[in-house]
């Protein structure tokens, strides 16, 4: 098991290492994008904070509540767009139109890990600085008094997240092996996670059903929030490991069928 | 004009051969629509107020719904992508040797695109419609809002053209369009009326020309602008797409100049 581990942990380094020294070929355009991603994140902010300086605020929620669960959403997102979402969204479906993918296939690497890591988007890994920003504000100038007990429950909750994430968008990017998605996938996911931003009770209750148990987004960042700050819903915490390692299998499985359907048809 | 007629044909049917693509993408918008409207729901329900920033619920569903569908016909994501990659990739030069525009092959595709993208926009319109139609406003004026669309349209194009043709000196352009577009998604009350920020950050995208994207057509929809401040806002809207237009022409004859058709 671990001379497989420091193997893909190697490749990965090469991949990161590849993938810096091309998006720094462009170095104005890197660093402008940095700056755009650092704007973004600050419009997310920006956004919830209307809701508390104009407005009312969201339900129970208190404007540092409200941090925390950006700020969770945020690390799932910079983790997941930094490794795998362009990759299996954007970069597989072009692969499988114009036959590069058979390169993937010859390699003595697990394809998709080839596949699901082949970029590494640095912009992301450099746009995390506000991220982090609000972690430090959070932990020690705000009123939610973070302990040593709840930052473990808050890593353990961003991994679950990146796993889940990772399965969803194992499952979606597999069906570009019998359609031709282009560009559409990733749209469609992007849109998709962006629903996991907002508290799951601003939701009608069929949908936070759905939210919760079906297509179980809120594990994203609702949940970990709200269970941060009021831990006591027990069964879900145990409900949304089991439906992620679930979702992980089951996404293997599928990837691995789907594999036996390619046919190289461009090549 | 027939060439450019054959460009918009060509182009309509490269979109339209990735059907399952523009599926994707409605049925996306209208997931991550339905959630924006769930949050304003939810704000109005909890407030129990009649008005919030100066809008009741129905004026704020239909300014959601309406800056939704505006959005998937001008906050193109990739916009820009493609002119970027022709100077960078030297297919420039193809447009250069043949009795074409490069300028007006670049506006005729991107209208196609606009084209499809918006009746996409207009699918999810009707999805969520089905949902919400005793949220919806009639529109106070259609026609006029249809023009000042249009000519957001177009002034977003020449922002982009102009984002995208300093790839004549970097190669790479897709951080500048990105700060772009960012700030574009900031300051066009595309997310947010602009009535419920801070008056500083008003007062600021106030004299920004992104505005004049989602904001300004809504306003003209629900009827919150008199004639004189909708003409004014025509006067301003024509006078951006003059200088950025004029602007465009200087720095695509310099860039020119510059240019070296690598890759070609």
């Amino acid at each position: 098991m671990w001379p497989v581990v420091v193997k893909y942990s190697k490749i990965l380094w090469v991949l990161a290492k590849a993938s810096l020294m091309t998006q720094l070929s462009y170095r104005l355009s890197f660093f402008t994008a940095v700056l755009g991603k650092i704007i973004r994140q600050g419009i997310i902010i920006l956004f919830f904070y209307i809701f508390y300086y104009r407005l009312p605020g969201i339900g129970n929620w208190r404007f540092s509540e409200i941090l925390l669960l950006i700020a969770i959403y945020l690390s799932v997102e910079d983790l997941v767009i930094m490794t795998y979402h362009r990759n299996l969204c954007y970069y597989l479906p072009e692969d499988l139109r114009k036959g590069t993918f058979d390169f993937k296939l010859t390699k003595p690497v697990n394809t998709l890990f080839l596949k699901a890591f082949n970029v590494i988007d640095w912009f992301d890994l450099s746009a995390a600085i506000p991220v982090l920003g609000l972690w430090i504000y959070l932990i020690w100038w705000s009123d939610l008094a973070l302990s040593f007990t709840q930052g473990i429950l808050i890593g353990y909750f961003i991994v679950q997240a990146y796993v889940f994430i990772f399965a969803l968008l194992v499952f979606i990017a597999s069906s570009s092996f019998w359609t031709i998605n282009g560009t559409g996938l990733g749209r469609f996911m992007e849109n998709l996670l962006r629903v996991s931003r907002y508290p799951t009770e601003i939701y009608p209750k069929w949908l936070q059903i759905i939210f919760s148990y079906v297509l179980p987004l809120s594990l994203v960042a609702a949940f970990p929030a709200a269970y941060i700050l009021h831990p006591d819903n027990y069964v879900y915490l145990v409900y949304s490991s089991v439906f992620t390692a679930a979702a992980f299998s089951g996404a293997l499985k599928f990837w691995r069928l789907a594999l036996r359907h390619y046919n190289s048809a461009s090549s | 004009m027939t060439k450019y007629w054959l460009v918009a044909k060509l182009t309509l049917q490269e979109y339209l051969a990735y059907r399952l693509n523009f599926w994707l993408e409605i049925i996306g918008g209208v997931i991550n629509m339905l959630a924006a409207l769930g949050l304003w729901y939810f704000m109005f329900a909890q407030s129990q107020q009649a008005t919030l920033g100066g809008y009741d619920l129905k004026q704020m569903i239909t300014y959601l719904i309406g800056a939704g569908l505006i959005n998937s016909f001008i906050l193109l994501t990739n916009q820009g992508d493609e002119i970027n990659d022709d100077i960078h990739y030297g297919q420039l030069t193809n447009f250069l040797i043949k009795p074409l525009s490069p300028f007006i092959y670049w506006l005729t595709r991107d209208f196609c695109r606009r084209g499809i993208t918006f009746g996409l926009g207009l699918v999810s319109f009707f999805v969520i419609s089905i949902f919400f139609n005793d949220y919806l406003n009639a529109p106070q004026n259609l026609l006029l809002c249809l023009v000042s669309v249009s000519l957001a349209a177009l002034l977003h194009f020449l922002i982009f053209y102009l984002g995208s043709i300093i790839a004549f000196w970097l190669e790479q352009s897709w951080g500048p369009r990105f700060v772009l577009r960012m700030l574009m998604e900031l300051a066009s009350g595309a997310l947010i009326p602009l009535t419920f920020f801070p008056e500083v950050w008003k007062n600021i995208f106030m004299w920004l020309p992104f505005k004049l994207f989602s904001w300004v057509p809504m306003q003209i929809y629900l009827g919150k602008f008199n004639a004189a401040e909708t003409r004014g806002y025509f006067l301003e809207a024509f006078i951006w797409i003059a200088v950025i237009y004029l602007i465009s022409l200087w720095v695509t004859k310099k860039g020119l100049k510059n240019y070296v058709a690598s890759g070609s």
